[in-house]
């Protein structure tokens, strides 16, 4: 059960990130953080439980062929 | 304006001395003349050094040896691509001139050097590639030709308008969810966002480090390609630059389109204020191709909603890793939409980048599946023909609207090229799609779309009474 | 100013993680090691101008 509203977390996030904004932006990134948050959420679909990600590190770039 | 609107135009002129470099590059300075100080093309201007490269192309062209693709044709450089003249803005106050000033010449500014282009100046941006305009910083505000009361659309908005306007022949842009394409659309040329790793971006100051695509603006598809044949290529300097060969995109533009299956998705349902001259003009797009030679089957773009929020998260996480420091400490330096756009990254955790990144790896193979049954993908760049300055909204607003995020978060080659006008005279605009590194395909079909239309010439009414040097 | 123990109460919900009365402890010690990680991966001036290690491919 969620304890904390969207003014809360973009609070501490803002905070974490050491973010200094104005009053009228903080309310702006609060009144956006829910469609944000959501669309993140929607990417963690079942079917993506065994996929790699599409970006890959190579441990070879930097040694001659 | 200049009697050469295309880069292939002029270069038919050039070679037949219907008229010197010096003349074109100064027809172009006339015209930025005339308009740049309402239209907000460039950030500097460099005419000592672009005519001297015009009178060494001209001295060339007497020689009788020709060699270089471009030879003679004024190009403008994005100020977020690193060149020898003047500084890189990024047009920003924030940037330290000193990065760009220890890069000098980017790999794309040296090969367009190399090919014979002139440079003639840093053309406007938004700020560090993203966002809208900031009236209380010290910049341009990019206006369209089409309608000054209007945005040209970002964020190579000055390549966009100064293409548009015949103030430069070509330029660079560069595209993360839609940099090179929405100007383009909005402004009524084309533009190339090509294959993730095609054209090399060091020298380039990153927004989205595997979004990232520097590419060509001008009024035509065929002058994209040229472009491209000059930008294309493998550097060690960029680890994203791809080995791949690179092909004549020019020598692939045969204006025959049999054999090709396309599939459209119009994309009716993604954004609910959609422009309705769009569909009317998808129509007439679609008859064009078919009479081309094509077949134009529906098909539906997988993931559409997850993979334009996959390129949100990871553009936004990437940017914010390069910002960070100068979000600390400059906060109020920063345009108020970069800012907030970038700011905005601290709603993701580092798994939501990781989850966005696993889900373009499904959103690749799907979308490689349905290029198992098509050979291209069209859809309409935008929904809407673009914001009035008064009115460019949120940012959430503007990313539904256009079309192009996607196809960053999958790599693939994507071709805008104009397709006709809503009633109140601004551009629409057509997005053509193709396989990874298959370009050629992408050229062909705008370039033959181009040889049955006449968009792409149009001149925005108020260059119409601009005289030439 | 926020403490760590603040800003993770933020970053668990935002995550959607409710751990139990006996992890708090450990977890708030394995976030301020965290942030101070993060700290000094910033610190890091060679990295300023850097490209990341992993790389996109348009090809699958």
């Amino acid at each position: 059960m969620p304890t904390l509203d969207s003014e809360a977390i973009v609070t501490g996030l803002l905070a974490a990130a050491q973010l200094t904004v104005s009053p009228q932006e903080k309310a702006t990134f609060v009144k956006d953080y829910p469609l944000m948050r959501s669309n993140a959420d929607a990417l963690y679909l079942a079917e993506l439980e065994f996929v790699e990600p599409a970006v890959t590190f190579d441990p070879t770039v930097y040694y001659p062929a | 304006m200049s009697d050469y609107l295309t880069i292939s135009d002029a270069l038919d002129a050039l070679r037949d001395n219907k008229i010197t470099a010096t003349e074109l590059v100064q027809d172009a300075f006339a015209a930025a003349d005339a308009v740049d100080s309402e239209l907000g093309i460039y950030l500097a201007r460099f005419d000592e050094q672009a005519l001297a490269a015009a009178a060494e192309a001209d001295r060339i062209y007497a020689a009788g040896d020709p060699a270089g693709a471009l030879l003679g044709i004024p190009l403008g450089i994005k100020d977020i691509i690193s060149t020898l003249e003047g500084e890189t803005t990024a047009q920003s106050l924030v940037l330290d001139r000193e990065w760009g000033a220890a890069i000098g010449d980017a790999v794309v500014t040296a090969r367009l050097r190399a090919a014979g282009g002139v440079i003639t100046g840093k053309l406007t941006t938004m700020e560090y590639a993203t966002g809208v305009p900031d009236p209380t910083k010290p910049f341009p505000i990019p206006k369209n030709p089409w309608n000054t009361d209007y945005w040209t659309g970002g964020s190579s908005s000055g390549t966009g308008s100064g293409v548009a306007s015949g103030a430069i022949l070509g330029g660079l842009g560069t595209d993360t969810g839609g940099s090179i394409r929405i100007p383009a659309a909005f402004c009524g040329i084309s533009g190339l966002k090509a294959t993730f790793g095609r054209v090399p971006k060091s020298g380039c100051v990153p927004l989205g480090y595997s979004l990232d695509n520097i590419g060509p603006m001008a009024r035509s598809a065929r002058d994209c390609a040229l472009m491209l044949n000059v930008l294309a290529g493998y550097d060690a300097s960029d680890p994203c630059a791809a080995e791949q060969p690179v092909e004549d995109y020019v020598a692939g533009l045969t204006g025959d389109l049999s054999g090709l299956t396309i599939g459209l998705d119009r994309l009716a349902l993604v954004y609910a204020d959609r422009d309705p001259a769009i569909d009317p003009a998808i129509d007439a797009a679609v008859k064009a191709l078919t009479a081309l030679g094509a077949k134009v089957v529906d098909v539906t773009l997988p993931l559409w909603d997850e993979l334009s929020a996959a390129t949100r998260i990871t553009s936004r996480s990437e940017a914010f890793a390069y910002h960070a420091p100068d979000l600390q400490s400059r906060w109020d330096d920063y345009f108020e939409a970069t800012r907030q756009g970038v700011g905005a990254a601290v709603a993701f955790s580092g798994a939501d980048y990781v989850q966005a990144q696993r889900v373009r790896r499904v959103g690749q193979k799907a979308l490689a599946a349905l290029f198992e049954t098509v050979d291209l993908v069209i859809t309409p760049t935008s929904s809407v023909a673009g914001w009035s300055l008064d009115e460019l909204g949120s940012m959430t607003e503007r990313f539904l609207a256009m079309h192009t995020g996607y196809f960053n978060a999958v790599g693939n080659p994507a071709l805008v090229v104009p397709m006709g006008f809503n009633d109140i005279g601004l551009p629409l605009s057509l997005q053509v799609v193709g396989r990874p590194f298959d370009e050629t395909t992408v050229l062909r079909a705008g370039d033959a779309f181009q040889r049955v239309s006449d968009f792409h010439l149009a001149v925005p009414p108020m260059m119409s009474s601009v005289a030439v040097a | 100013m926020h403490s760590n123990e603040e800003k993770l109460a933020v970053v668990l919900e935002m995550s959607g993680i409710t751990p139990p009365a006996e992890d708090q402890e450990a977890i708030l010690r394995a976030f301020s090691t965290g942030r101070e990680l993060s700290k000094l991966i910033f610190s890091v001036a060679q990295a300023r101008y850097e490209e990341p290690a992993l790389i996109f491919s348009a090809r699958v």
